[in-house]
């Protein structure tokens, strides 16, 4: 009972906690089963908070039973990314400069989870500082010998194996959709500033979004309305209403425009993923929306989206790092360190024209929103790599290193501000890995990049848990 | 490596499991004459490729703020 009571979905056991068929006891004790059947291979977290979370769902069980239910979060265990403060425990962000920081209170997003009764399960591993798309020592559940992408890689990782309901992470270039996308899972990049991040250690702060992840399009829904809303401690915090996502998330796609913008985005790319996205292209076409080839006007500059995110994510995060990286060197992993200190190398006037072709390409995609409603792109163009192998070769023979390839779909939306969600559409008929398509919207549409996804996860359904490995 | 100007190759990823929370390594050693063009090189030139007929007339972006009513769901 225990471990089918973990792979369900976040709403399936809510459900069940309503209406007292299940306590929130028993959802914690599955997940922490779940966790001691996978962590052995896949190491998604960081720290267990088996007691902790115990104690709570205790706490939330007689709350329950006393009447005080408090909506489809309370008594459902959830893990955190290790950027993001939860009270008591430390945020090392996986470094040892950080292993006695421990906060007082926790992050807003966080709170505004625990305020809904949320139970926090443990923190989820992240590739050190969120810089880099491995997330050592985190292996992928689906073939323990491949990446679990990154940087929220515990929080995919740790999903697919169904140790927790939902999770949340962080994206600055790439770090919810691409382990999203590699472990089969589904992650948004929220539209920027509609999560604060107080609370929330940064990377690049013009970039930085807080997203959820979970099994089930339904449950990010569940999770991005929770945490939702303007808090005026975070300055780029946006200070409007949006639309919540979950009350029209089955209204359907009919009469929704989907454009496909075939060049940059879909080439090059691995035959067995081309192949899976298709199928997410026809589930949308068969569910009613008008999925069309896109030629954006511009496009030829959205090439450089990859080359403009790293010198913004390099400088400012330079700029937070400055003085750790002279007096504390020994706590940065060397590619961590090597990457942070290009920042020696690029001049300011090079950072303001960095921002400059961000304003253009900007103007871009705004400008293919004027088509469109949504536009439907690969969240990766190839499946995860093996541990051994950082190159990824393509089917047209051209090979890329895994640390731009990894962002060259994903990072334009973080330059431009818009949500995008990574849904998946099936597992490669080659190497049996998940691939995930990305559906992005306009800024502050995030409710119709969820609709969407829901319509593709309502043809194509969801992985489900992976074979535990020998 | 791809041909196009926003194609960059990155080097020193490390590929090396280490603990959580125990990411750690300090500075790798400084470039040597001989050494081959440093990554982030190859991430400027790309940028300082972008005429100044494109440049011109464009201001740095800002913090992305929002329109004053965004529309929340297409419809």
């Amino acid at each position: 009972m225990s471990r089918e009571l973990a792979l369900l979905g976040l709403a399936e056991a809510a459900g069940l906690v309503r209406t007292g068929k299940v306590s929130p006891v028993e959802l914690a004790e599955a997940v922490a089963a779940q966790a001691d059947r996978w962590e052995p291979h896949i190491r998604s977290l960081i720290l267990r908070m088996d007691e902790q979370a115990h104690a709570r769902a205790r706490e939330a069980e007689r709350e329950i039973s006393a009447g005080r239910y408090c909506g489809p979060l309370h008594g459902i265990p959830l893990t955190i990314k290790d950027v993001m403060d939860v009270a008591g425990v430390p945020t090392t962000v996986a470094s040892p400069i950080l292993a006695d920081n421990v906060p007082a209170q926790s992050c807003v997003a966080v709170r505004r989870l625990e305020a809904a009764g949320a139970i926090i399960a443990g923190k989820a591993n992240t590739h050190q500082f969120t810089w880099g798309g491995d997330t050592p020592p985190t292996r992928n559940p689906w073939d323990v010998q491949r990446i679990p992408g990154g940087s929220s890689g515990g929080s995919g990782a740790g999903l697919a194996a169904c140790i927790g309901f939902g999770s949340l992470g962080s994206d600055t270039a790439a770090s919810v959709r691409s382990p999203a996308a590699y472990n089969g899972v589904v992650g948004l990049k929220t539209t920027y500033g509609r999560i604060p991040k107080s609370g929330f250690f940064p990377l690049a702060w013009s970039m930085d979004s807080v997203g959820p992840l979970a099994r089930r399009v339904e449950d990010v829904a569940l999770l991005l309305d929770a945490i939702s809303g303007f808090d005026a401690s975070d300055p780029s915090a946006v200070p409007v209403a949006m639309t919540p996502a979950l009350p029209g998330l089955r209204d359907g796609v009919k009469g929704l425009r989907v454009g496909v913008p075939e060049e940059f985005f879909w080439q090059p790319i691995q035959s067995e993923v081309d192949a899976e996205l298709r199928r997410g292209l026809d589930a949308l076409r068969a569910a009613g929306a008008s999925v069309q080839p896109l030629a954006i006007r511009g496009g030829e500059h959205l090439q450089l989206s990859v080359a403009v995110a790293f010198v913004l994510i390099i400088v400012e995060s330079a700029a937070w790092h400055r003085s750790w990286l002279v007096e504390k060197p020994w706590g940065y992993a060397p590619d961590v360190f090597e990457y942070i200190s290009w920042a020696k190398r690029i001049p300011a006037t090079d950072y303001v024209d960095a921002q400059r072709v961000r304003r253009l390409i900007t103007d871009v995609v705004d400008g293919a929103f004027a088509e469109v409603d949504i536009l439907a792109v690969p969240s990766q163009c190839q499946v995860a790599s093996r541990l051994d192998t950082p190159a990824v070769t393509f089917a047209d023979g051209s090979t890329e290193h895994r640390d731009p390839a990894g962002i060259r779909t994903l990072a334009i939306f973080n330059l431009t501000g818009h949500p995008g969600v990574s849904v998946p559409v099936g597992r490669g008929t080659t190497t049996g890995m998940p691939v995930g398509l990305q559906l992005v919207g306009r800024r502050g549409e995030d409710a119709t990049v969820l609709r969407a996804a829901q319509a593709v996860e309502d043809a194509l359904g969801v992985l489900g848990e992976p074979p535990l490995p020998g | 490596m791809r041909g196009s100007p926003g194609a960059v190759r990155l080097t020193g990823m490390s590929d090396t499991p280490t603990q959580p929370g125990v990411q750690t390594g300090g500075p790798p050693r400084e470039p040597a004459r001989g050494d081959a063009p440093h990554p982030v090189d190859a991430v400027l030139a790309a940028l300082r490729a972008v005429p100044d007929s494109v440049l011109r007339n464009l201001e740095p972006a800002t913090i992305y703020l929002p329109d004053p009513a965004p529309r929340g769901d297409s419809r």
